[in-house]
């Protein structure tokens, strides 16, 4: 005999379950087409990105084509007034440097545009004469600082100025340069000369991690007097055997 | 002379293969009832292991019932299972970047092949009572 109650259960049961799957095969189903197309919306969104970004680098290498045949231009430019200017030199170097003095003036920008390309070159940079930044901790070393300056330019150096910087003054003087290649060692060695001649000891000071900079030129260098500059004066010369004058020599009168 | 069932006499000899026709005929019907006998007998069976027993008998039951659809059971089973095993995976997978859509596609198809098999069993079962229940009407 067949329970009919409880094939009744059973298949209710078994009604319920497909029921149930039924459901979440379609919540399931939902869910998957919903992820579907967030993925296909962040699909575009980073395409769209990505567009923007080709667009960018090409209209930055527009703007780096540009620049590098300007760069090439004024390279060019710069090899022939080079040229120019030592053909002129080799004439007549009194009348070229008055000449160039006079381009200068009559075109400040195109000289400072000039010089700023040839100082962004590290090989152009070269050929610029060193220069001599000099720091002082106040005004009572500036009558002094002057002296020295005016000794560096007739060494050869360019020597814009004098600018006080307080309190981040050495507490004794340095000589601060950038590089270590052969015309710096030579400058440095240069300028340590000059100061000794002045009877300033100097502390030479490397500071690295500047020498493809663009901040700071080839041939830069930075002079920070101290606490210790001014040097006391040089005592006076005094006669051998004499330790001390009373009264002054008698001054004998020439028959 | 024209008979039901197709069967044509002409003259009175054609009778006697009229009576052998109607005697194969009749041969057939008996085997016909005796076959359906035998499956109503098998589902009334099968429907008492399902309901009345437990473990193994309700397992053997559950395949008497199932007989006709069976191929078609077991590719839901085996599809459903394999889902099942492939959603663990996706979830223990470190590597899968869209997990939740994995998981979802895989449960989506489980709980179809879960559906369709309840459907298959569900049918069966009415077959079964069907076949069961005629047989009381026929007692």
């Amino acid at each position: 005999m067949i329970d009919l109650k409880k094939l009744d259960a059973i298949q209710k049961i078994a009604q319920r379950v497909a029921l149930l799957s039924l459901v979440v095969f379609i919540l399931l189903i939902a869910f998957s087409g919903y992820k579907l197309y967030s993925i296909n919306r962040q699909i575009d969104d980073k395409s769209k990105e990505l567009e923007d970004k080709i667009n960018w680098i090409k209209q930055k290498d527009e703007e780096l084509a540009a620049k590098q045949a300007q760069l090439k231009e004024l390279t060019d430019k710069y090899a022939t007034l080079n040229r120019l200017y030592s053909q002129t030199v080799a004439a007549s170097p009194e009348s070229a440097k008055q000449a160039a003095v006079q381009e200068i003036e009559a075109n400040p920008k195109t000289a400072q545009a000039t010089i700023a390309v040839i100082e962004a070159n590290p090989v152009t940079a070269r050929i610029l004469p060193p220069r001599v930044y000099i720091q002082i901790k106040d005004d009572s070393q500036r009558a002094r600082a002057k002296e020295v300056v005016e000794k560096l330019r007739a060494g050869g150096f360019i020597a814009p100025g004098i600018e006080g910087v307080g309190e981040k003054a050495p507490p004794k003087t340095e000589l601060r340069y950038f590089n270590q290649g052969d015309a710096a060692i030579n400058d440095v060695r240069n300028i340590v000369e000059i100061l000794k001649g002045e009877n300033i000891s100097v502390k030479e000071t490397f500071v690295s991690g500047q020498e493809n900079s663009n901040k700071i030129r080839a041939r830069h260098y930075e002079l920070w007097f101290g606490a210790d500059f001014p040097p006391p004066a040089r005592p006076p010369y005094r006669l051998p055997g004499v330790e001390k004058l009373d009264k002054p020599l008698p001054i004998k009168p020439i028959k | 002379m024209r008979l039901k069932h197709g069967l044509m006499v002409t003259d009175a000899e054609g009778l006697a293969a009229v009576a052998e026709q109607l005697l194969g005929l009749l041969d057939k019907l008996k085997s016909g009832a005796a076959r359906t006998q035998q499956l109503v007998d098998s589902s009334r069976r099968a429907l008492t292991k399902l309901t009345e027993r437990g473990g193994k008998e309700r397992l053997s039951g559950l395949q008497e019932i199932t007989g006709i659809f069976r191929p078609l059971l077991l590719v839901l089973s085996a599809t459903f299972i394999v889902s099942v095993v492939l959603i663990g995976v996706c979830i223990l997978s470190p590597m899968l970047k869209e997990k939740q859509l994995a998981v979802s596609v895989l449960g989506s198809m489980a709980a179809l092949s879960l559906m369709c098999s309840m459907i298959v069993f569900t049918k069966s079962l009415n077959v079964a009572r069907e076949l069961a229940h005629n047989d009381d009407d026929d007692e």
